[in-house]
């Protein structure tokens, strides 16, 4: 008789979304509660196919998640697993490594929290040919700068091992070390599967013995775009281990780029637009696809998109909701002006004063002390938590304002521009 | 850059229009005025040459004429001084062609534009009304500043600084420094807002945990509570059951004793009972009632012993009743005195009746009656005799009266006849007038006369329209006319070939844009892959050959060297040739096609030109038609007249031919009823003169026709008269006959009477008395006899009643006297009716006591069979009497009664002490009574009370107690269920989120905007810097010139952070920019405008200037000055002018005479073809 188990990990639950198309209230209430979607997904998954067993590979929730609702969810949902006789075993991650909210919960016996020393608990299996043991360590802090491997005892002889940890694995460089560990060590360690959670990208790594880094089931930001899963195993009788990915997210966030080269007017490129959205909604498995444009291209409508983007951005959560369950999150812009002739030595005064916005003002050292005033006095006006926009330090700082001077002056100019093309069109 | 001619081929309302600007004029200002009304196409022009320098609009507006695929506008542009034919048409690309329909590259004219787009040229280099309102208005927006006066002069971008403080105002909007109600404020407030709901509805961990201890402590508390409250409950309700049984059990105890008194009592049949009462009241009931019935036995028997009855009475009371009926008989026998005085009066009637019949007394009465036939014939005569009389008397006098009137008719005749009565005849003259009178040639004629005129005035409008042709209706008829067959001939012709000449034309636009783009390709092949095409190959070839010659001849270096540069030439032809054979292949393929194109353009276009003759012959045959009509002395018809209208003009002559006929019938008419006329008088004159009447020959028809009407109506009225006179002597004549026979009959009918009268008499018994002639006599005798019949018939009914009436008297007395000695009663022959009655009244005693007796004898009966009854039931009482009595040993009833009692008496007490029994039980919850009876013994009740009065106490308290106790542990449990998994505050916390990106995304939306702002109004400065001091001097100039010189010069001023634009007067002081009046700042603005002008030409190739009529708001002496600083303006450069005011050309020229004034064709009125058809 086969064993068959669920695999995830960084839950996140109640974690909000960070998306700008949640402006629209119609949106926030079909997607407000992604991740608590997301993880009832998970558990339908489970009865649905009458796993064995549920693997949550740490993140349940945020470290600061202190809400008592959070957790009356999960024990309701846990409880569902445990009516159908499928047991849950749960590791914590850096996030939740002092949660207080799992503790004052009161679980049924079926399900596993381990504590911060690895132990190894055999699954009761009547009927079946061969053994199960599952081994796990929780985080016993936010932070784990050394590897847990060592802490895990022997894989247990004559049964299938499978093992749970919470690992950033080698890790990027840059980025803090959580219980780091080398891949090669994993597959060497005696253990059938690994069972892995804390990046929230899905990567198999290995087929055998098999690693999984299961990914997350619901993206919270287009940081975390694409499809989002879970991941179902069934060991054989014969102990060959599948591997099913599984969809759970209930919206995925995704970045669409539109190149605009060639759009002869505006409803040439809101056409276009609606094209690349249309595409990219086909593809995608979440119920709800949230997209962020990139438009690109030469266009000799650089002006006009720029002047009129809120209107642009109107325009294409209207051809998002004619598609159908797609919405707009926001619009880059990463177009450049489509020019005849060269800028230098033209008789276009505006093209004039734009030289003398980029070269002469922008350069100019009073303007740039001028602009950094403007830009601290409205930073000390914003929430503390969105000062981070005009950088962490003074060098992102400083970047972040040339940016805004370049911008400034072409969105200044664009609505210069739209005087022309308000005339142009008046006749 | 300069403009030499523009070319409107297929433009909005233009085909084909021209507008040669020509060749500037050495040393003359390049000024252009483009006049045209209203319509005429001045903007669309303007259109049209921005169409042709950057492309046709997407959706350009001019197509409603030209479709999109045939517009095009073309034009000479002198570029660096070399002229360029080029051509723009409508397509996504290649739409820029040269003279010879090749594509031009589109950078080809950006650089002669100086970079310029569209809108850039617009907006720099025109103006209109608008544009100038709109820069009179910036000044005032601008508040002078300088930096943006002289970029908006500039650029003609005059709106900057409006959209700058709009910009300023939108970013104010999110953010404000100590600005309130911004949108950043807003923000925070709901974000506070979402944070106080969040933790309102949120429970934390340690909240949780706090809670769950409280709710373990509750419980526990409670449980202990409970545990006592039981124990204290149990035992008060064992002290209650106690004390509620003692008091039961003391009367148990006394019933016992109740009932030992009763235990030797006899046990009765149950129903004895129930019984005993109705025995007792019946005992007395039975005796009462036998003790009536002997007494009522008694009375009845002396009673019957008292009454007797008369028995001879009764054997003959039927005869004395009888006697009622004889006894009335007996009374009325007193009239008989009265009858017998009746009698005699009748006799002596009966006699003085015979007297006045003149016969005896004694006579029998009834000889003298006379029968009813005989009655009734005297009277009908005596009736009739009167008639007969006055009928004779009136026939005698009437007939003399008739007799009179006869006469006197016959004298009226004579007086009225004539002698020549039957003279001439005045009937045949009556029939000629009537026959003039019904004639109608006055009226006839009267029509005729109103038509002809009706027609007369068609005739001259028909005339009239078929000018320019022009004669008489006569000369009309003459005129040789085409038949119709013709006409419809040439229509059909002329409709075919046009048809024709569509489908060719169209055919010839196809192949030549085939063949156009066919040679495109050729070209663009040529140029994409270098293909050498054959002509040029074929040139290579030659070239080698040639020079190979020419070395084979001279074999020196150079010529070696001319060949080998040709054979390497041909070479590398041969070889890209080679190496490109499939484009070879291509290009010769669409070189041949290009050239079977134009084969074939050349032979549709010889069709084509075939078709055209076919319709000028046709339209040669119209005008020879046209000139066969021309008939000398009239003004003819034009050679050239279309077929539609030539055919029109024949419609009409017919109509006016068709009127003339028409006049002529109404002329014969009227010529008829002349003639008509005078055969009636003619007539007439006959008649009267045969009639012999005297008239006037002469006189008029109706003159003559009156007088011959009076006449024959005089003659009429006489013969009428002699008429009816003749009819009254003839209506006399015979009434006179008439009374002769009346006569005559009245005197027979006398005799006839006469003869029945006599015959009559003679029938009764009065024949013989002759004396008796009249009829009054007979009349009298009649009457008297009438009255005896009656008489005697009375008399003999008397006679006989009174012999009946005596005989009933004698019959009642002899009855009553037999009856009075049957029963002994005294009789009185003189008083019988007092013995009756007293015999009536012995009858009437008898029978009442026979009566009574009866009655009695029964009752007697009844009384003895009732106490018959009685007896019986008083044995069977006695018998149940003695039963009772016995089982008690006592002898009456009443006492029988008594123990009955007391035996119910006892078993009342046993069902008493049985129930008491049960209530022990039940009070002490005990199983059995003994076990009951057990528990109350030894049992002390104060100590019980006491016991029961403090456990109350303490159970109240511990009631309270654990109620209290719950109550914390179910608020308890509350809270804890009440924490639920809902995700409110998730959402909320989502919703602060999204705020918090929202204040992000506008906060550097707003910074951008800030920052850019600040740039631009830098930038400005910079400009301003950089321009002033030439435009500063021009524009002074321009203000000058076209103020007149009311101010004298332009300068500025510090102000502020920024640098004002004044003007300064020619009169002395200033006036800053933004004050001064609205047609003021236009000028101010128009100068600036030409400054920028200036700056603009100074750095880069000028390029036309075109201003559309502006000069609306200014006086002529403005727009003088205007002109002339366009006309300094055009020195540098072209300058066009659009105007439909014709005196702004006359300024113009006067102020610049070498300018050259274009002018627009008129528009076309929308109605031009309807109008001109209509008049026709």
């Amino acid at each position: 008789m086969p064993f068959r188990f669920v695999h995830t990990a960084d839950i996140h639950l109640d974690s909000p979304l960070r998306s700008l198309a949640l402006r629209n209230p119609d949106l926030a209430d079909l997607i407000g509660t992604a991740t608590r979607q997301a993880f009832v997904n998970v558990i339908d998954l489970c009865l649905e196919e009458q796993v064995d067993a549920l693997m949550i590979a740490g993140d349940l929730y945020d470290g600061d998640q202190t809400s008592m609702k959070t957790a009356g969810f999960l024990a309701a949902q846990i409880k569902r697993l445990d009516e159908a006789g499928i047991q849950t075993f749960i590791i914590r991650g850096n996030h939740d490594a002092l949660s207080r909210i799992t503790k004052e919960l009161v679980l049924p016996h079926s399900v596993k929290v381990f504590g911060g020393r690895a132990e190894a608990i055999t699954v009761e299996r009547p009927a079946a040919g061969f053994q199960v043991a599952v081994h796990g360590i929780s985080f016993r802090q936010p932070q784990a700068p050394e590897s847990l491997l060592p802490k895990f005892g022997q894989p247990v002889d004559d049964a299938v091992n499978i093992a749970l940890m919470h690992t950033s694995l080698a890790g990027a460089p840059g980025h803090d070390q959580y219980a780091p560990c080398k891949l090669p060590d994993l597959i060497d360690s005696g253990f059938d599967y690994w069972g892995l959670g804390h990046v929230h990208k899905r990567e198999v790594h290995s087929d055998k013995p098999v690693v999984v880094m299961p990914g997350m089931p619901q993206g919270r930001d287009i940081n975390e775009a694409g499809a989002k899963s879970v991941t179902l195993v069934t060991i054989g009788d014969d102990r060959k281990i599948h591997l099913e990915e599984r969809f759970t997210s209930i919206a995925q966030f995704e970045r669409v780029s539109v190149d605009v080269t060639g759009a002869e007017d505006w409803r040439d490129m809101v056409s276009v637009i609606e094209t690349s959205l249309a595409a990219v909604r086909d593809r995608a498995t979440s119920e709800h696809l949230i997209a962020r444009l990139s438009v690109t291209g030469a266009t000799p409508l650089a002006w006009h998109i720029r002047r009129d983007s809120d209107v642009l951005h109107a325009e294409a959560t209207s051809r998002a909701s004619m598609i159908g369950s797609t919405w707009i999150e926001a619009i880059e812009h990463d177009y450049r002006p489509q020019m005849d002739a060269t800028t230098s030595d033209t008789g276009n005064p505006v093209l004039e004063l734009r030289e003398l916005m980029a070269d002469d003002v922008s350069k100019a050292e009073g303007f740039r002390a001028a602009a950094t005033e403007i830009a601290q006095e409205l930073q000390s006006q914003l929430p503390r938590e969105c000062r981070h926009i005009l950088g962490e330090d003074e060098a992102s700082f400083k970047k972040i304002l040339q940016q805004l001077i370049a911008d400034g002056s072409e969105d200044v100019l664009a609505r210069l521009h739209e005087r022309r093309q308000d005339e142009a069109e008046a006749e | 850059m300069r403009l030499q001619r523009l070319n409107l081929t297929r433009y909005g309302i233009f085909t084909d229009h021209v507008i040669d600007f020509g060749s500037r004029e050495a040393g003359q200002p390049d000024f252009h005025i483009i006049y045209g009304l209203n319509e005429a196409g001045k903007s669309t022009t303007f259109a049209a040459y921005l169409d042709l320098l950057f492309g046709i609009e997407t959706r350009s507006q001019y197509n409603f004429l030209h479709p999109y695929t045939t517009m095009q506008v073309g034009a000479v542009l002198e570029i660096a001084d070399q002229a360029h034919d080029l051509v723009r048409i409508k397509k996504q690309h290649n739409d820029l062609l040269d003279a010879s329909a090749q594509p031009l590259d589109q950078g080809f004219l950006a650089a002669a534009l100086s970079g310029l787009d569209r809108d850039a040229y617009k907006t720099m280099l025109s103006l209109d009304d608008d544009t100038l309102e709109a820069g009179g208005e910036s000044i005032l927006a601008s508040k002078g500043d300088i930096g943006q006066l002289l970029f908006s002069a500039s650029t003609g971008l005059a709106t900057f600084s409006r959209t700058l403080s709009e910009l300023h105002e939108q970013v104010d909007g999110f953010y404000k420094a100590r600005g309130r109600n911004t949108e950043l404020g807003r923000l925070k407030a709901k974000l506070d807002e979402l944070l106080v709901e969040k933790k309102r509805l949120d429970t934390q961990a340690s909240t949780y945990a706090q809670l769950v201890q409280a709710r373990d402590v509750a419980k526990h508390g409670y449980d202990e509570a409970m545990e006592l409250r039981a124990r204290s409950k149990a035992r008060m309700d064992e002290i209650k059951c106690l004390l509620d049984g003692l008091p039961l059990l003391a009367s148990f105890r006394k019933l016992e004793e109740q009932l030992s008194a009763l235990v030797d009592l006899p046990e009765p049949p149950g129903e004895w009972a129930d019984d005993i009462a109705g025995l007792l009241d019946n005992e007395t009931k039975l005796q009462t009632r036998l003790d009536g019935a002997d007494g009522e036995i008694r009375r009845l028997d002396d009673e019957l012993h008292d009454i007797a009855v008369d028995e001879r009475v009764i054997a003959i009371a039927d005869r004395i009743d009888r006697l009622n009926e004889t006894e009335a008989r007996y009374r009325t026998a007193d009239d008989i005195s009265n009858r017998q005085l009746e009698l005699n009066g009748v006799s002596t009637e009966i006699a003085g009746i015979l007297r006045r019949l003149e016969q005896k007394p004694d006579a029998d009465p009834i000889a003298f009656v006379l029968p009813a036939s005989i009655v009734g014939t005297f009277q009908d005569l005596i009736e009739t005799w009167s008639g007969i009389e006055t009928r004779l008397q009136s026939a005698v006098k009437e007939h003399a009266t008739a007799q009179h009137r006869l006469k006197q008719a016959q004298d009226a005749i004579r007086k009225v006849a004539r002698d020549d009565e039957d003279g001439f005849d005045h009937a045949a003259l009556s029939r000629t007038i009537a026959v003039i009178q019904l004639e109608d040639h006055g009226t006839r004629k009267h029509l005729a006369e109103t038509e002809k005129a009706k027609l007369e005035d068609l005739l001259n409008r028909h005339m009239n329209e078929l000018r320019p042709w022009q004669g008489d209706a006569a000369t009309l008829a003459q005129v040789i006319v085409p038949v119709s067959a013709q006409i419809e001939d040439w229509k059909r012709s002329i409709q075919e070939i046009e048809k024709r000449l569509d489908v060719q034309t169209s055919e010839i636009e196809r192949l030549t844009t085939e063949c156009e783009s066919r040679e495109a390709e050729v070209e663009a092949i040529r140029k994409s892959a270098h293909v050498v095409d054959d002509d040029e190959a074929g040139v290579a070839r030659a070239r080698r050959d040639e020079t190979w010659s020419v070395h084979r001849t001279a074999l020196d270096e150079y010529t070696a060297r001319s060949f080998e540069e040709a054979l390497k030439h041909d070479d590398q032809i041969t070889d890209a040739r080679l190496g490109n054979a499939a484009g070879v292949a291509q290009l010769r393929d669409s070189s041949r096609m290009a050239t079977i194109k134009r084969v074939e353009i050349e032979r549709a276009t010889k069709l084509r030109d075939a078709t055209d003759d076919r319709l000028q012959k046709i339209h040669q045959e119209i005008a020879g038609a046209i000139r066969k009509m021309a008939v000398p002395g009239t003004e003819p018809l034009p050679l050239d007249t279309p077929l539609a209208r030539f055919e029109n003009w024949l419609e009409r002559r017919e109509k006016a031919l068709d009127v003339l006929i028409g006049i002529r019938g109404f002329d014969l008419e009227i010529q008829r009823a002349k003639n008509d006329r005078e055969a009636s008088r003619a007539r007439l004159l006959d008649a009267l003169s045969t009639a012999g009447i005297g008239h006037d020959k002469n006189a008029r028809l109706e003159a003559l026709l009156s007088a011959a009407v009076r006449i024959t109506e005089q003659e009429k009225e006489r013969c009428n008269k002699l008429l009816k006179l003749h009819e009254d002597l003839d209506a006399c004549e015979e009434q006179l006959t008439a009374r002769e026979d009346d006569l005559k009959g009245a005197g027979s009918a006398g005799e006839a009477w006469k003869k029945s009268w006599n015959g009559t008499i003679a029938s009764c018994w009065l024949r013989g008395s002759e004396k008796i002639t009249t009829t009054a006599e007979v009349r009298q005798i009649l009457k008297e006899v009438a009255a005896l019949e009656p008489a005697s018939e009375k008399r003999v009914g008397l006679v006989d009643r009174i012999a009946k009436m005596q005989a009933d008297k004698q019959a009642f007395v002899e009855e009553v006297h037999f009856l009075a000695t049957e029963l002994d009663e005294e009789f009185t022959p003189k008083d019988p009716l007092h013995t009756a009655t007293r015999l009536r009244a012995r009858v009437e005693e008898a029978r009442q006591n026979r009566k009574i007796k009866t009655a009695k004898m029964q009752e007697l009966e009844n009384a003895r069979a009732r106490r018959q009854l009685v007896a019986n039931d008083l044995v069977s009482h006695d018998a149940r009497k003695s039963q009772m009595s016995a089982l008690f040993g006592v002898t009456t009833l009443e006492e029988v009664n008594e123990k009955l009692a007391q035996v119910a008496q006892r078993a009342l007490l046993d069902k008493r002490k049985s129930d008491l029994e049960q209530q022990i039980i039940g009070a002490l919850r005990r199983s059995s009574f003994e076990e009951a009876q057990a528990s109350l013994t030894n049992i002390e009740r104060d100590v019980l009370a006491t016991e029961a009065a403090d456990l109350e106490g303490r159970y109240a308290d511990l009631d309270e107690r654990t109620r209290n106790l719950f109550a914390d542990y179910s608020k308890a449990l509350d809270a804890i269920d009440g924490v639920g998994g809902d995700a409110a505050p998730a959402r909320l916390e989502e919703q602060r989120q999204t705020i918090l990106l929202d204040i992000e995304e506008k906060a550097l939306h707003c910074l951008r905007l800030k920052i850019g702002i600040a740039a631009a109004e830098r930038a400005l400065r910079a400009y301003r810097e950089k321009h002033r001091n030439s435009m500063m001097i021009e524009a002074s100039n321009a203000f000058q010139t076209i103020s007149r010189g009311a101010y004298s010069s332009l300068a500025t001023l510090p102000d502020k952070d920024a640098e004002v634009l004044i003007g300064l007067m020619a009169a002395g002081g200033s006036k800053i920019a933004a004050e001064m009046s609205k047609g003021t700042r236009f000028q101010l603005y128009l100068a600036l405008r030409v400054a920028g002008y200036y700056e603009f030409a100074r750095s880069r190739q000028s390029l036309p200037f075109i201003a559309d009529d502006i000069l609306e708001t200014f006086d002529d002496f403005r727009a003088e000055e205007t002109f002339r600083l366009f006309g300094q303006m055009a020195e540098k450069g072209q300058v066009i002018y659009l105007t439909h005011h014709r005196h702004l050309c006359d300024i113009a020229r006067s102020v610049c005479p070498s300018v050259k004034v274009h002018e627009l064709p008129r528009p076309r009125a929308p109605t031009a073809e309807t109008v001109a058809s209509g008049s026709v």
